[in-house]
C-alpha cells in the first residue's frame, strides 16, 4: 500500500471531565467526572443506554463542542477546539452530495499546506486503501451506505490524523455490510496504528474490535465500568474468549434494566 | 483489501441510471395527461365560440373570440401592447432583482447568525401575515403614484418569500455537513461557498420562482391602481371605456406571462442544476 504514515499516535487524557447542557434555564447533566486515558495506538469502544452522553464525549474530544470542566488533553495539549490532529466519522456518512468521492475526501485537505501533486496522490492513495478504486467520480448519492461510509473514512483518514473518533459509525448499515466494514477498521486500525475511539451501540461490535470496551451510565453520563479485551487483533470472531467478554459486558449493560 | 473489492462487484454503478427510464405504463399515463393540456383550452375556446354565436348574450359581454384576436392585432400592431408589456416587465425585474438580492442577503445573514434571526425573524413572521397588496395605500402615501412604488411594492413582495427560503435553506443544512467542515478546518469563506451555498440552493431557488410568481400578481394589481402603463392600467382603461375585450386580452395576457415566467423559471433550473441532478438523495 502506497499510504505511509509516520505513525501518528497519541495520548489522549480525560480528567473529572463534567458537562452540563442548560436547557429551558434548567442545567441538565450530561457527563459527570469522566476520568479516561486512552494509549498510543489503542482502540477503546465505548457503549451505552441512550442518553448516557457517549456521543457529547466523543464531540468533546474532537473539539466541536468546548464548553466543559476538568480537562481533556491530547498530548499534553488542551482540547479546545477541532484540530486537524483528530478526525472523526459520523453515523451519516456526511458526504457532500454535489462532490464526487474524489471531491469529498480532497475537501478535507483543504486547509493543508502540501502540494497538489502530493494531495491528489494522497487522495486515492485513500481511496484505494478503502477499497472504493473506481469510484472516484461517483456521487454520493450513487453509492450504497457501506461505501458512502467506506468515503467518509477515507476523508477522515487523509488529513492523517492521530486520533481517529467514531460516533456510531456503522449503526445505519446493514448486518452483512456491517461485518464487512468491521474488518475494514480493524485491518485499517492494524496497519496504521492509530487511536481509535468509537462509541457504538453493538456490544459485539464494541468487544470485537475494542482493546478495552468503556461502558457508561446514562443520567448524567459517567463511566461504570471498563473491560478489558486481551486478545491479539485481528481476532477470530468465533473466539469463546470474545463471546464470554460480550456476554459480560451484555449483562453489566442490561443489569437492573428492563430491556 | 481481497472483501472489498468483492463488494464493488456486487453493485454496477450504471444502476441507478437505469432507474431513470420510465416504465411503459408510466409512460402511457403521460401521453394521455399531455392530450388533456392540449385538449382542455381547445374545448374552452370552441364552447366560447357557440356561446357567442348563441345571442343568448350581448357582444360586449360574451365578447366573440375573433373580436378578440382583432382587438389584439390591432394594439399588438400599433405598439400600445408591447409598450403596456415592456413597462409591466420592466418594473417586474427592476423589483424583482432588488428584491431578490436583499432577500437572499437577509435571509443567509439570519441563517449563519443567531442574533441576526433573533432581530430580524420575528418582524418577518408579521410581515407574512399581511398581503401586499394591503400596503399599496401606505406606500402610495409615502413613496407617491410614479414608478417607485411599484419597484417598491414588488421588491417588498419578493425579498419577504426569498428571504425566508434562504433561512430555511441554510438552517436544513445537516448539522453533521457542517461539523465535517469544522473538523478539517475549512476557513469560513471556502465553508461559505463549498458547503452553505451548494446546501441551500435547491431552497432558495424555489423560494426565488414562488417569488417571481408573486410578485408578477402583485405588479399587476398595484397597476390596476397606480399607472399610467403596464398590462394592469390596460386593463383598468378598459373597464373605464367599458372594452370588455381589452379586459379579457390584459387578463388571458396576465394569466399567459405568469405561465410563461414559471415554466422559463423552471427550464432555467433544470438546466443550472443538471450537472448536480444525481445529488438529490
Amino acid at each position: 500500500m502506497a499510504f505511509e504514515t509516520p505513525s501518528p499516535t497519541a495520548k489522549l487524557s480525560i480528567q473529572s471531565l463534567s458537562k452540563n447542557y442548560v436547557i429551558d434555564q434548567k442545567a441538565l447533566r450530561v457527563l459527570l467526572n469522566i476520568d479516561l486515558d486512552v494509549h498510543e495506538g489503542e482502540f477503546v469502544s465505548i457503549v451505552g443506554r441512550s442518553g448516557c452522553g457517549k456521543s457529547t464525549l466523543l464531540r468533546l474530544v474532537s473539539g466541536l463542542e468546548n464548553d466543559y470542566s476538568g480537562t481533556i488533553q491530547l498530548d499534553g495539549k488542551v482540547i479546545n477546539a477541532p484540530s486537524l490532529d483528530r478526525g472523526m466519522i459520523f453515523q451519516d456518512p456526511s458526504l457532500l452530495p454535489w462532490m464526487t468521492v474524489r471531491e469529498n475526501v480532497a475537501f478535507a485537505l483543504v486547509n493543508q499546506n502540501i502540494p497538489k501533486a502530493e494531495k491528489d496522490k494522497r487522495v486515492l492513495d485513500l481511496i484505494d486503501l478503502v477499497g472504493l478504486k473506481g469510484f472516484e467520480s461517483a456521487y454520493p448519492k450513487e453509492l450504497s451506505g457501506g461505501m458512502a461510509q467506506r468515503a467518509a473514512i477515507a476523508r477522515a483518514l487523509v488529513s492523517q490524523p492521530k486520533v481517529l473518533l467514531l460516533d456510531e459509525p456503522l449503526g445505519a448499515l446493514d448486518a452483512l455490510t456491517r461485518l464487512r466494514l468491521q474488518n475494514e477498521l480493524q485491518r485499517i486500525w492494524l496497519q496504521h496504528r492509530m487511536t481509535m475511539i468509537m462509541v457504538t451501540h453493538d456490544v459485539e461490535e464494541a468487544v470485537y474490535l475494542g482493546d478495552r470496551v468503556v461502558i457508561m451510565d446514562p443520567e448524567p453520563g459517567r463511566i461504570r465500568r471498563i473491560v478489558d479485551v486481551p486478545l491479539p487483533h485481528p481476532r477470530d470472531r468465533a473466539s469463546p474468549v470474545l463471546h464470554a467478554i460480550r456476554d459480560e459486558v451484555l449483562k453489566d449493560l442490561t443489569n437492573g434494566v428492563v430491556i | 483489501m481481497d472483501d472489498g473489492s468483492v463488494i464493488l462487484k456486487t453493485r454496477p454503478v450504471s444502476e441507478p441510471v437505469a432507474l431513470l427510464a420510465p416504465p411503459a405504463p408510466e409512460r402511457k399515463a403521460w401521453k394521455r395527461q399531455r392530450l388533456a393540456a392540449v385538449l382542455s383550452p381547445i374545448i374552452l375556446i370552441v364552447g366560447w365560440t357557440l356561446l357567442s354565436r348563441s345571442g343568448w348574450f350581448p357582444a360586449e359581454i360574451v365578447v366573440p373570440p375573433e373580436v378578440l384576436w382583432k382587438t389584439f392585432v390591432t394594439y399588438w400592431s400599433n405598439g400600445q401592447l408591447p409598450d403596456h408589456l415592456t413597462g409591466s416587465l420592466g418594473r417586474l425585474f427592476g423589483g424583482y432583482l432588488i428584491g431578490a438580492g436583499i432577500g437572499i442577503a437577509l435571509g443567509t445573514l439570519m441563517g449563519v447568525s443567531k442574533q441576526a434571526e433573533a432581530y430580524v425573524l420575528p418582524g418577518f413572521h408579521i410581515m407574512r401575515q399581511l398581503p401586499t397588496v394591503a400596503l399599496i395605500p401606505a406606500f402610495i402615501m409615502i413613496f407617491g403614484v410614479g414608478e417607485t412604488v411599484k419597484l417598491v411594492l414588488v421588491a417588498k413582495a419578493t425579498a419577504l418569500p426569498v428571504a425566508l427560503a434562504a433561512f430555511q435553506g441554510v438552517k436544513g443544512i445537516p448539522r453533521t455537513w457542517l461539523d465535517v467542515a469544522r473538523i478539517h478546518r475549512i476557513p469560513a469563506l471556502t465553508q461559505f461557498t463549498h458547503v452553505i451555498v451548494p446546501a441551500s440552493l435547491p431552497v432558495l431557488v424555489q423560494g426565488l420562482r414562488t417569488a417571481l410568481a408573486r410578485s408578477w400578481m402583485v405588479l399587476v394589481a398595484a397597476e390596476l391602481l397606480v399607472a399610467d402603463s403596464g398590462i394592469g392600467q390596460m386593463m383598468e382603461w378598459g373597464r373605464q371605456t367599458f372594452r370588455l375585450d381589452l379586459v379579457l386580452i390584459g387578463v388571458v395576457i396576465t394569466g399567459l406571462i405568469g405561465f410563461t415566467l414559471d415554466k422559463g423559471f423552471r427550464a432555467l433550473e433544470r438546466l443550472l442544476t443538471r450537472g448536480s441532478r444525481r445529488q438529490e438523495a
